[in-house]
């Protein structure tokens, strides 16, 4: 149950700068929100932690005006708000840094700062003005980015740093950071976190959305929990611990010892041997270096790694499905394979559903039962033509399999929610009766009670002797899910895990380890 | 049975819409008033109909895909120029003329043709018309050309090729330089008269295949996948480079096959003016029936009824007028076409509550529109063009600037509740 915040300590002390008082947000489906209030004080740094799923994100995106509609009631300063864009949360002195960042990447870095309110003079634009104060902006955050240079040519940290130089230029007092650091490398963190040490002294209020255990007890005063769209508690940073805050985040513990059981592996399906992907145009080269694994029947092999890791590209080497060739070689049972087009790694039975079920897997304007078949069509024809009939027939016997819930395969696709949508493009892969399958951050988007069922259908199909990968941007799902972990850090494999060795400190280890091995073990920073 | 009628309620309306149109046409025009007359009227409807309709299904195989093919119009003169330019070589000589610059050399008897010549034309014809779509296809999917360039550049680029071309076989077979070619075979030409039901035979055969091809085959599954959403029908394994070039090669195959009926039709190839701006009726046949130009949506009969739906539009305002067809077919076609989308775009998101005639830009509307009205009144008037233009749109302002002011008020009172 959501806990009144007003009952943590100190709170009379402070006014609040930012009510949210039972805010509700549904989506077709899911409830995102449910009945949240949450109250933040004027400067204080605020983590917001949960699962991905858990809501964070959607509760940011109404402070910040991106969500309009929603029920329940939001106050900043004490007076109640009701944002219908971002213009409005910034005017009111919020700005939010997303995610996934909000830049045009073809205009300079000044172009973004003042996109939408550019600096004029005899009606013409006055780049030298924007330009002048964009670095101003810069040294202000003590970091050295040319501001003439388009955005495209910059990397992730300094295009990040630039949309807080824009909060700053609006004289933003309250900035949300949606899990910032996801995409940075260790020194631009770093960098990152003394920038926002400094803002937070000169009295900004800031709210940290995260996971990460580091970063959210190295600055925060007060740490938020939320779960399935519930806020757990507000906590004191300093009358709290990891350990409690993972707890209250999770929620559950049990659930890891239903899957893997008794699982054993039987040969090797697919051998990857020093597969190497070129970055044509970037300083990196290789968006895979080397990386050399192996697959066996009745195996679940998980892929972790920070954003940009190279998780997703190395799947899509394994189908062909790259932009650029891959180099080294991929056996699959027995013979060397170089896909050049999924359509040839479908003929060799090997299966991907992608990340990105909107953009790369559904196909919106179809039914249910075109979607499940969309692979397999030729097998439901008859002397050339389609059977309907045995196309009906095809598709019901996955919404058996795989529990979709639907009003039946003629229902439109679009109609399901994203859990059922997901379980029809898994579908429509199995009936391709693969022998590998990919699995591309199977569960982004789909609320807890499906998640567990994609998880015992997983666990049920490597019982069947597929061999499959799965990549998480969730690392508990992958302790879940898999029998092996590999870590990948900017494109090199830097670390395989078995299942006793599994714990989420260690993959993270992995994940940010560079050329160095570190030794210590993480800081105790917060304790 | 309820069913049914949702699923195909785009084609009953545009049915439903044809019959009324024609109904009211009926009741007003003098052209339907004797038996004959109504026979020659259905006649030159569906003629003109099948032209239209046999290009429109190219165009709308290509929209459901996804793309766009501009090509149409310029493709139907060029392929008019190849189909009478093969003919007028393969014809033997007519001993009775003579060359203007050299009496030893004689026009080609175009007269009686002996039946492999026509044939022969028409493979040829239809074989550039493949490599075309060919060509289309290398650029989208190799060069990576956005469709709308790769085929503005066949816009214009085949009708000067066609004007070229045209020259030079002129001057083999007749001496002397021309930009037309007639042809007097009787066979060939009766079409026009006749022979009416060809092109409509023609249209009809193609519908039923393309038909089959796009509802009933693998093939045309994920035709409309791709259309679709490209990017997943690639990654579900399907070959969209190979079926983008299919849909190229229907679409410029089914021109050259209009080409060659337009062509026989008027007897005389004419590429500096054939098939001008067909390619956009035929883009607004594939929209008014149905197709989304975003791809992945569409239907063969409606297509096939969205063609003749403009068809009996343009007709019908030209009887009631009195006055060309070819003149109002730009307003018709135009008209038809932003009334289609937009009811098919707001019907789906509950439109007719939204506000019309939002800020400036709206009331700069009310009187853009009332202007339309005035004019096109004024146009298509007889007598009295001044007052009738003015009385129109002055009324169309009153009505407009009506909803303009009850949306304004209403949104206000929206915002203070």
């Amino acid at each position: 149950m959501p806990q009144p915040t007003q009952n943590s300590a100190g709170a009379k002390e402070v006014s609040p700068i930012v009510q949210v008082e039972s805010v509700t947000k549904r989506f077709p489906g899911v409830v995102a929100l449910d009945d949240v209030s949450l109250h933040v004080r004027r400067g204080e740094f605020h983590s917001i932690c949960g699962e991905n799923g858990a809501g964070k994100s959607t509760l940011m995106k109404i402070l910040s005006g991106v969500i309009p509609d929603y029920e329940g009631r939001v106050l900043v300063r004490g007076r109640p708000v009701r944002f219908s864009g971002t213009r409005d949360a910034e005017a009111a002195g919020i700005s939010i840094i997303h995610q996934e960042l909000n830049l045009v990447e073809q205009l300079s870095s000044a172009a973004n700062i003042f996109l939408g309110r550019e600096k004029t003079s005899l009606g013409l634009l006055d780049d030298r003005a924007m330009e002048r104060e964009a670095r101003s902006l810069f040294e202000q955050l003590d970091c050295d980015i040319n501001p003439a240079r388009p955005v495209r040519e910059l990397r992730v940290g300094d295009q990040q740093l630039i949309e807080i130089a824009k909060s700053l230029s609006l004289e933003s007092d309250i900035l949300i950071m949606d899990e910032p650091t996801s995409a940075l490398t260790e020194s631009e963190v770093e960098r990152l976190f003394r920038v926002v040490a400094r803002l937070h002294e000169q009295g900004v209020t800031i709210l940290y959305i995260s996971h990460k255990m580091d970063e959210i007890f190295r600055l925060s005063d007060r740490i938020t929990v939320l779960r399935d769209g519930k806020l757990v508690r507000t906590l004191d940073r300093r009358e709290t611990s990891r350990r409690e805050v993972t707890h209250l985040m999770v929620g559950r513990e049990i659930e890891s010892v239903e899957f893997g059981g008794g699982r054993s592996a039987g040969d090797p399906i697919l051998h990857v041997e020093k597969l190497s992907l070129p970055w044509p145009g970037h300083a990196r080269q290789w968006r895979l270096e080397n990386i050399s694994f192996e697959l066996r029947r009745g195996e679940v092999v998980g892929l972790a790694g920070l954003m940009g890791a190279g998780r997703t590209e190395l799947l899509e080497c394994l189908f062909g499905s790259s932009d650029e060739r891959p180099q080294g070689k991929i056996v699959l049972d027995g013979k060397e394979v170089a896909f050049s087009h999924p359509s040839e790694a479908k003929a060799a039975r090997v299966a991907m559903v992608n990340e990105d079920r909107k953009q790369f897997g559904l196909f919106a304007q179809m039914n249910v039962r075109e979607n499940i078949t969309m692979c397999t069509l030729d097998r439901s024809t008859q002397g050339g033509l389609v059977s309907t009939r045995r196309e009906r027939a095809a598709a019901l016997e996955s919404i058996d399999q795989l529990g979709v819930r639907c009003s039946g395969p003629e229902a439109a696709v679009t109609s399901l929610s994203g859990g059922n949508q997901q379980k029809c493009v898994i579908a429509r892969w199995l009936k391709t009766d693969p022998k590998v399958l990919l699995l591309d951050d199977p569960t982004r988007g789909v609320d807890v009670g499906a998640k567990a069922e994609l998880y015992k259908i997983i666990d049920a199909l490597c019982r069947k002797g597929l061999g499959i990968i799965v990549t998480s941007s969730e690392l508990p799902e992958l302790i879940t899910l898999c029998d092996r972990i590999l870590v990948l850090c900017e494109g090199r494999l830097t670390g395989q895990l078995t299942r006793p060795e599994f714990s989420e400190q260690r993959i993270m280890e992995y994940a940010t380890m560079r050329e160095v091995v570190p030794s210590s073990p993480p800081d105790a920073a917060g304790e | 049975m309820g069913e049914f009628l949702h699923k195909h309620r785009n084609e009953l309306g545009l049915g439903a819409a044809i019959v009324f149109v024609t109904a009211v046409t009926a009741v007003f025009s003098d052209a339907y008033h004797s038996g004959e007359g109504r026979i020659e009227v259905a006649r030159i409807i569906f003629r003109d109909t099948a032209m239209l309709g046999i290009f429109a299904l190219g165009a709308a195989i290509v929209i459901i895909a996804g793309g766009i093919d501009l090509s149409s119009g310029s493709l139907i003169a060029f392929s008019g120029t190849i189909f009478f330019g093969m003919l007028i070589l393969l014809a033997p000589d007519d001993p009775t003329t003579r060359w203007a610059g050299d009496p030893e050399r004689h026009f080609p008897d175009t007269e009686n043709l002996s039946l492999w010549i026509p044939a022969a034309a028409l493979l040829v014809t239809l074989g550039v018309a493949f490599l075309v779509g060919s060509f289309h296809a290398w650029l989208i999917t190799v060069i990576e050309l956005p469709p709308f360039v790769a085929t503005l550049a066949s816009l214009v680029g085949l009708r000067s090729l066609a004007r070229l071309l045209i020259q030079d076989v002129t001057a083999i077979e007749y001496g002397q330089r021309q930009s037309t070619i007639t042809i007097n075979d009787e066979l060939l030409t009766s079409i026009s008269r006749e022979g009416w039901w060809v092109s409509c035979v023609v249209w009809v055969v193609l519908s039923a295949a393309l038909w089959l091809l796009l509802s009933r085959t693998v093939v045309g599954r994920h035709l409309y996948a791709m259309g679709g959403n490209e990017e997943a029908a690639r990654l579900s394994g399907i070959r969209t480079d190979r079926l983008k070039w299919l849909a190229y090669c229907i679409s410029s195959m089914t021109a050259a096959l209009a080409g060659i009926l337009y062509a026989c039709y008027i007897g005389t190839t004419s590429p500096a003016t054939d098939g001008m701006g067909y390619e956009l009726n035929a883009i607004a046949a594939a929209v008014v029936g149905g197709c989304s130009l975003a791809g992945g949506i569409g239907t063969i009969a409606g297509v096939m009824l969205g063609a003749m739906f403009l068809r009996v539009v343009i007709d019908s305002v030209a009887k009631l007028f009195r006055s060309q067809p070819d003149l109002f077919e730009g307003v018709v076609v135009g008209m038809l076409v932003v009334l289609a989308v937009a009811f098919n775009s707001l019907r789906g998101r509950g439109g007719l509550k939204k506000q019309f005639f939002p800020g400036t830009l709206g009331l700069l509307n009310v009187l853009i529109l009332s202007g339309l009205a005035g004019v096109m009144t004024s146009v298509t008037s007889q007598d009295d063009k001044l007052r009738y233009g003015l009385l129109v749109g002055l009324s169309t302002l009153v009505i407009l600037g009506g909803k303009a002011v009850a949306e304004r008020i209403a949104s206000r009172r929206g915002e203070a509740a």
